[in-house]
């Protein structure tokens, strides 16, 4: 059924004049083209890489690590240049931090927004509108973009917003402007960085998530070098030449995202069987498109050639069966077949695409438990993470320790955690135990740890403290993306992390705020460990209810099932 | 073992010193002297009880000439000196030099933690020689303080020229106080050098990259070929 709509789409431009039919038909082309190109140029495979080119996006998505992070962590030395500078309060030149770190979790958002309209299939391309004429005014503009380009383009552009954002900033003449050129747009282009490269990463690794995403993230542990570098050059050029020069270091990020090529991973699951077989019966329809849309096929044929070459090998069986029901409208061999071909591929997509087309928002995520369980430990985790951080140095400075001793505990535990979070990521990809049981028990050792930090007073016990600490957060920060993945099913990635980073976004946004009054109200850190503390275990109890959640899935799915049985 | 004491005094004001020595000889013998830097002042009051020996002296400052050092000094021989060291409160600038760019304007600040000068007037030196800055050319300079205990100078129009050491000075009625600013003035090429450096190794990577890309690409298609004359032969 499906399958004649679209050709229906192809013929009404026939009914036209001629003029229009090749207009229309060049439209529907020129979409398809881009669509097609894109996943020309993709590799395929039958089965995930976990390794080979992996490692090369595992090594981008470290550099925007070091990049993302270091920006956060290098904004607080330009927080009292700007403010010294600008004469601006402290609250003021914070909210720059602020915008810029929440922006990172909260532009997820929009990408959120744009595969929410279209579906995507298990192969991971998006989907193209078939009748984009008809409806790409509706579209948003953020989903045509995505359309447009995929994620190496996007991420390509995301380098380029976050290099412009600190090239403008560095003529900044005041707070407001800075708030702007140097906290929205590298934050939004971080954001779309950070997803882009996420997303990449669990398409090329599957049994190897968890350790290629940690060892992504220890890119974070260089971000304590990026501390000094930045202070050497607002000590050499200023501030302005300073930002001049991060704004070029950035730009490496751009020959980085070239590293992430498009991967296509064919899975033979029912629903490409399935694909086959409805091409076989649209084969009626495509003979009265041989005889009555030659030109469309014509044009299409042609546009097409060079794309149906990589998908050569793969419609072997679909291939031959084609051909023989399409002898009599043969206009020769070569060119049916392909157009066959290639038909028979984008007829699987746009069974899917089409059923979906009609929501212009899906709301099927909501209906998600998963993705109420994840999110809830994601927000509290984030929201607890970053409170410990901020406090420890100056709970160390209440408690009397030096300043430079301090220091040496922060540095202390950005090694130890980097490291746990590579073992902890190699743990969990052995796959013992699910990996949500790890998280869920680092989540509630980091809670039971904070609890008792309060009752360290002297040096060593707030080191023993901190190595603790760093050890279980690092722990469950490499899982944060492997449970994502495993929760959410591989289809919907892109989706849920855009959501659930957009919740946590206002959590971090919240988060050192709520820190501050958490001080001056109680007048001592203790308050703000118990505060953590609380929330890393109350984070950890939604993964309880997992079992649950699968159960209630499983009896759903047996329903759905049962449906499209009664109705075949 | 020295024992001094310093003293940051703004105003005219009396003052009243006291040092009391103890020891276990004699105190007769023990000699008072008060010095104002090794200058003998004459001595106003002494007292003895038990083994302590009590000296005061009062006198008042009213001009810069009478700040420095004093000190009660015992015995000939064997001298034991307690020194207050009297001073003009200090000021803050900056210890790390600024740095701006040509054509910026920049603002000097010097500050006086919990003291109020008279006065503040800006040097410019190059080299040993102090020279005051010229305040008369509005469009260049302008002195303004937002309180009295610091003073801002706004230099516009940044050129090279201007990039050297600033002094401000704080007047008060017992004296002056100075603090040093360095002002480091660079031209936009620096920095622009330095980027358009980086930028051209992006491009180089980018470059690299995308012609590894164009040739795996030629070598797919060659491959790809083959593999479509295999096909076309099957059938």
């Amino acid at each position: 059924m499906v399958k004649k709509v679209y050709l229906l789409d192809c013929l009404k431009s026939a009914e036209d004049s001629l003029a229009e039919r090749h207009i229309e038909g060049i439209f529907c082309i020129i979409n398809k083209r881009s669509i097609m190109k894109r996943e020309g140029k993709a590799q395929s495979y039958t089965k995930t890489l976990d390794g080979g080119w992996g490692w090369m996006v595992v090594f981008h998505f470290f550099l925007v690590n070091v990049f993302v992070m270091g920006m956060t962590k290098t904004f607080a030395i330009f927080f009292v240049v700007f403010q010294e500078e600008f004469e601006g309060t402290s609250e003021q030149t914070g909210w720059i931090g602020s915008i810029m770190s929440s922006l990172r979790f909260c532009a997820g958002i929009k990408l959120a927004i744009s595969f929410l309209s279209k579906e995507k299939d298990d192969k991971g391309q998006f989907q193209e509108d078939s009748s984009v004429s008809h409806s790409r005014l509706k579209r948003p503009l953020v989903a045509i973009v995505c359309d447009i380009t995929g994620e190496k383009s996007a991420s390509i552009l995301a380098a380029f917003l976050v290099t412009g954002g600190y090239l403008i900033s560095s003529w900044a003449t005041s707070i407001p402007f800075l708030c702007v050129t140097m906290g929205f747009l590298p934050g939004l282009g971080s954001a779309f960085l950070y997803q882009a490269a996420a997303v990449v990463t669990t398409k090329y690794f599957k049994k190897r998530l968890a350790l290629s995403t940690a060892i992504a993230r220890s890119g974070m542990g260089l971000t304590f070098l990026l501390a000094p570098f930045t202070k050497v050059l607002i000590d050499l050029y200023g501030w302005t030449g300073a930002l001049i020069l991060l704004g070029a270091i950035t730009l490496h990020l751009v020959p980085s995202s070239m590293l992430l090529r498009p991967i296509h991973i064919k899975r033979e699951s029912n629903s490409t069987l399935n694909d086959k077989g409805s091409s076989l019966s649209a084969s009626g329809p495509e003979t009265a498109c041989g005889t009555e849309t030659s030109c469309c096929n014509e044009i299409q044929e042609s546009a097409l050639r060079d794309s149906t070459k990589q998908k050569a090998g793969r419609h072997g069986i679909s291939l031959t069966v084609s051909h023989n029901q399409n002898e009599d409208f043969n206009n020769g061999p070569n060119r049916n077949r392909m157009f066959l071909k290639t038909n028979e591929e984008s007829y699987g997509k746009k069974a899917i695409s089409w059923s979906c087309k009609q929501k212009l928002f899906d709301v099927s995520l909501f209906k998600n438990p998963f993705f109420y369980i994840f999110t809830w430990s994601f927000l509290l985790s984030q929201l607890a993470y970053f409170i410990p951080t901020f406090h420890l140095v100056a709970r160390a400075k209440t408690l009397g320790i030096d300043i430079m001793d301090a220091s040496y505990l922060v540095s202390v535990a950005g090694i130890t955690e980097t490291v746990s979070q590579i073992i902890s990521g190699w743990v969990a990809d052995q796959n013992w135990i699910k990996k949500y049981h790890y998280h869920k028990s680092y989540l509630i050792l980091c809670g039971i740890t904070n609890l008792l930090a309060p009752s360290a007073t002297t040096f060593p016990l707030l080191m023993t403290y901190t190595i603790f600490f760093a050890i279980f957060s690092g722990g469950y920060l490499a899982l944060i993306l492997p449970v994502l993945v495993d929760l959410s099913g591989n289809s919907t990635v892109h989706r849920f992390l855009g959501l659930a980073s957009f919740f946590a976004g206002m959590a971090v946004l919240s988060g050192p705020p709520l820190a501050g009054w958490l001080y001056d109200y109680t007048q001592t850190y203790t308050g703000s460990f118990y505060f953590s503390g609380t929330c890393y275990l109350l984070s950890s109890v939604s993964f309880f209810f997992v079992p649950l959640a699968e159960r209630w899935k499983k009896s759903l799915t047996r329903k759905r099932e049962d449906c499209n049985q009664v109705r075949a | 073992m020295p024992v001094e004491k310093n003293i940051t005094l703004e105003r005219p004001s009396n003052i009243k010193l006291i040092c009391q020595f103890t020891t276990s000889g004699d105190l007769n013998s023990v000699n008072v002297t008060w010095r104002k830097d090794d200058e003998i002042l004459e001595t106003n009051y002494l007292n003895a009880t038990g083994s302590i020996l009590y000296t005061q002296y009062m006198f008042t400052i009213v001009n810069s000439k009478q700040m420095g050092s004093y000190s009660c000094v015992f015995g000939e021989k064997k001298e034991q000196r307690g020194t207050f060291n009297f001073k003009v409160p200090e000021l803050h600038g900056k210890n790390k030099p600024l740095i701006n760019y040509v054509g910026d304007s920049v603002v000097l600040k010097c500050k006086c933690q919990d003291c109020f000068p008279l006065n503040w007037t800006w040097y410019s030196s190059n080299g040993s020689v102090q020279v005051p800055v010229d305040v008369q050319m509005n469009d260049k300079y302008v002195i303004n303080g937002k309180n009295a205990n610091e003073t801002r100078l706004k230099i516009m129009q940044l050129s090279e020229e201007d990039r050297g050491s600033y002094w401000c000075h704080a007047i008060f009625q017992l004296g002056e106080s100075e603090e040093h600013i360095e002002l480091v003035v660079l031209s936009y090429l620096v920095p622009l050098k330095a980027f358009l450096a980086i930028a051209a190794e992006v491009v180089l990577l980018v470059a690299i990259i995308l012609l590894c890309e164009m040739y795996t690409q030629k070598k797919k298609e060659h491959s790809d070929d083959g593999k479509e004359f295999e096909q076309i032969e099957q059938l």
